[in-house]
This record gives structure tokens, C-alpha cells and sequence, in this order.
């Protein structure tokens, strides 16, 4: 994929999932669309595709959803950089079980920085940040990696189907 | 030493650098200008993907739930035409309180008015409960104001304010938390915001009670929220009596994926 056509996608990406992650919401707890598309772009793109989109989808995100700017901005670009370097040393042939590993894999990265994160702003704000580690662990962080399985699936898909409508 | 500079550490150096730059103008303030015009572009397409996105799920979701909504339907019916006796009893005791507070000579309650607004986006990204109005401060809404929905369901607070646009910290995000009392025990507490849909309602004196199935609103303690707000209905008691304090498992009254409007409590 080119960069400009991905950038536009995780701009339309990222709206979308503004627009739909309320409804589409399982025990509280929503998928992360611009990241599995994120990494969907990280699959078939070259490393300055994946970093620009990175830096693209770490915008919105801080722009959006950070108390301060710069955190995704941050953790997008060093799942970039870590999907680039998955990309050239384990993971060279894109399929969906590849797809899938990297999903989850950079699903764990991202989640337990944004914990982190989190822990740390009301740790620097001096509150009590409510989500606690066990709570995270057992049952934030397996929902939401299962969610971003489960739409990586569809993306994939959904991706495939349109491939092979366009190829005929 | 040009060769170390531009090499990928030193790129990464300075991308984290920038970064690191970026994230104090933001702390000390300086980005709220830029924001500001960010979202007063975006807003009209959030705008377009929340409304097209709503009516795509609102369709959807009726074509799967159809013997849910007739089942529905018809227990609505019926709770209707208990709320009508209530209503007529309420209105003869606010007829009555009306008439009593003339004869004692006391002040009227306290009022507030209301800033109607509706709702455009969920936070895609953190896991904040953390949703988008279409109104900020040019509508004169301020950060720390109470938001309810219809029925004076207390759904949060406004947590962020741009010219254009506002950001709602639910009840249930895990920074939430409000001074709140049982209604008919009258037990005090904090409820809490747990992440996910779960509220907590902790800090409940081992030897107050609080039963299943009864209403949780705001104490008015704190003076951020008016007393009475409706927060949720406790659906059990979690601790046990080694605790120094009780705590109490809180069903959300709203439905947080729905959210169509919100009404923004504006002191008088």
C-alpha cells in the first residue's frame, strides 16, 4: 500500500471508530479499529508507509483521546518501528495468521503502555487511577486483545473480498 | 560525528526529543490554541461518521433485536401507564410542597439551567470512558460541569472544553468519582468508575446498609453535583466484613453506547 491512500485510510479509519465504538461495545470494553488497521497497513506497506502512518494514527489518537499531546504519537511510532522490524526478521509473508500474530503481539505492547501511561499521569497528578493491575490484566486486557482479533478477522476479510472483486 | 547524528539512533533521538518538546507545551498549555482549530475542522466530519454510523447500527440493531423491542414494547406499555399515577400523585405533592413553602416563608429551590447538546463520538483509542458534544465554551459550557440525560440520569462530567466541542468523562471512567447516597437507606458513599461498564460505590460505613435493587444518586457533597442525580441501582454488596469499609456493585442506569443527547447542568 502507498502512503498517501494509507494515511487516508487511517483517517477514515480512525472517524469511523469514533462514530461506531460505543455501539459496538462488549462488557465496556471497545476494539481499537485504528490500531488494527494500523497494523493491517504495517502487513502490506514499506517502513516509511508503517511510520507515516503511524505518526498519522498517533495524531488523531493524541489530538482525541490524550490528556497529553505526544504520548500516542509515541507509542504508535514504536509499534511502527517494531512492526517494520517483525516485518524483515520473523514475519516476511503476509497471511492472516501472521496478521493475527501481529495484532495481538502489538495489541499487548500497546495496551500496557497506555496502562502505564495512565498509571503514571495520576501517579504525576497525584490520583488514584481506579483500573487496577489485576483488574487490567484479567479482564481489560484479554477483552480487549480478543475484540481486536475478532476485527482484525473481519478487516482481513473484508480485505480479501475486495482484492479478489477487484482482480475479476 | 554527522555520520552517529543521522544515523537511525540519532533520527530516533530527535523524533523522541520533539516529542518530549511537544508533550510540555501541551502540559504548560500552548497546543490548546491549535487543538481548538484541529477540532472546529474535524468536528463536521465526526459529525457525518457519528450520524451515518448511528442510523447504520440503529437499523441493524432493530432487525436482530425485533422480539426483544415487541417484548419491550409491551412491558413499556404498561410501566407507562403505572408512571401516569405516579406523575398525577407527584404533581398534587409539588402542589402541596409549593403551597407549604409560601405559608413558612422558604426559599424556592435551587435551580439550574440546562444546555442541550448532542453527542458526536466515543474515544476510540484509551480506555477511557470519554465521550464528544457538539457544543464547548461558545455555548457557554466550563470544565467540571455535571451532564445528564433525559430523566435526570447523571451521565458524567464535562472533563475537557474547546470553543466547538466538549469531552464527557462518564461515571464509569476510572478517573470518576462522585459523592453519592442511597436513596432509601441513606447510606453515603463514593461511587467509582472502574473501566469497562462496572461502577463501584465504595467508602460505605460497615455498619450503614444498603440493599439490592435500591436507587443510587448524588449526595450533592463536593458542590460539583446537585443532589438527587440519578447514578445507578446497587446490584450487589461486594465486600466482606473484615473490611474497614463496605462496598457495592453499581448497575449504570444509561445505556452508554446510545447516548444520543446530553444536557449540560449549568449553575443559575
Amino acid at each position: 500500500m502507498k502512503t498517501f491512500p494509507a494515511l487516508i485510510l487511517i483517517f477514515l479509519v480512525f472517524f469511523l471508530s469514533m462514530a461506531i465504538a460505543g455501539q459496538l461495545r462488549f462488557g465496556g470494553v471497545s476494539f481499537n479499529l485504528v490500531f488494527v488497521a494500523f497494523v493491517f497497513i504495517g502487513l502490506f506497506s514499506s517502513g516509511k508507509t508503517v511510520f507515516a502512518a503511524g505518526l498519522f494514527a498517533g495524531f488523531f489518537s493524541d489530538l482525541f483521546s490524550s490528556p497529553i499531546f505526544g504520548v500516542y504519537l509515541l507509542a504508535f511510532s514504536a509499534a511502527a518501528a517494531i512492526l517494520i522490524a517483525a516485518k524483515s526478521y520473523i514475519f516476511a509473508k503476509p497471511n492472516v495468521l501472521v496478521f493475527l500474530t501481529e495484532v495481538f503481539l502489538a495489541g499487548v505492547f500497546f495496551d500496557l503502555f497506555a496502562m502505564f501511561l495512565n498509571k503514571f499521569l495520576a501517579f504525576i497528578n497525584l490520583q488514584d487511577f481506579a483500573v487496577g493491575w489485576k483488574y487490567f490484566l484479567t479482564y481489560l486486557l484479554p477483552l480487549n486483545l480478543a475484540m481486536n482479533l475478532a476485527a482484525g478477522l473481519a478487516v482481513f476479510m473484508v480485505a480479501r473480498m475486495f482484492k479478489k472483486r477487484l482482480s475479476a | 560525528m554527522k555520520k552517529i547524528f543521522f544515523s537511525k539512533f540519532g533520527k530516533a533521538f530527535i523524533f523522541v526529543a520533539a516529542v518530549s518538546l511537544l508533550a510540555f507545551l501541551s502540559l504548560k498549555g500552548f497546543l490548546t490554541g491549535p487543538k481548538n482549530l484541529a477540532y472546529k475542522i474535524f468536528l463536521p466530519v465526526q459529525k457525518i461518521f457519528y450520524h451515518t454510523g448511528s442510523s447504520v447500527s440503529d437499523y441493524a440493531g432493530a432487525i436482530f433485536t425485533l422480539p426483544e423491542i415487541i417484548n419491550q414494547n409491551k412491558n413499556l406499555a404498561e410501566e407507562n401507564l403505572k408512571l401516569q399515577g405516579d406523575l398525577s400523585k407527584m404533581s398534587e405533592i409539588a402542589r402541596e410542597n409549593i403551597f407549604l413553602k409560601e405559608r413558612f416563608d422558604l426559599p424556592a429551590d435551587s435551580d439550574f439551567n440546562y444546555i442541550l447538546a448532542n453527542v458526536v463520538g466515543y474515544d476510540p483509542v484509551s480506555f477511557g470512558q470519554v465521550v464528544f458534544i457538539d457544543k464547548g465554551s461558545s455555548a457557554g459550557i466550563e470544565k467540571n460541569y455535571p451532564v445528564v440525560t433525559t430523566g435526570n440520569v447523571l451521565i458524567g462530567l464535562v472533563s475537557e472544553v474547546s470553543a466547538s466541542t466538549a469531552k464527557i468523562q462518564l461515571i464509569a471512567d476510572p478517573e470518576s468519582a462522585i459523592n453519592v447516597v442511597s436513596q432509601d437507606n441513606r447510606t453515603t458513599g463514593i461511587l467509582k468508575g472502574g473501566g469497562g461498564n462496572s461502577l463501584l460505590m465504595d467508602m460505605i460505613p460497615q455498619d450503614k446498609n444498603v440493599d439490592v435493587g435500591e436507587k443510587i444518586i448524588t449526595s450533592g457533597l463536593g458542590g460539583i453535583f446537585p443532589k438527587g442525580l440519578l447514578s445507578g441501582t446497587v446490584e450487589k454488596i461486594v465486600s466482606s466484613d473484615v473490611d474497614v469499609f463496605k462496598k457495592a456493585q453499581i448497575q449504570p442506569v444509561f445505556d452508554a453506547g446510545n447516548l444520543g443527547i446530553a444536557l449540560i447542568i449549568v449553575p443559575r
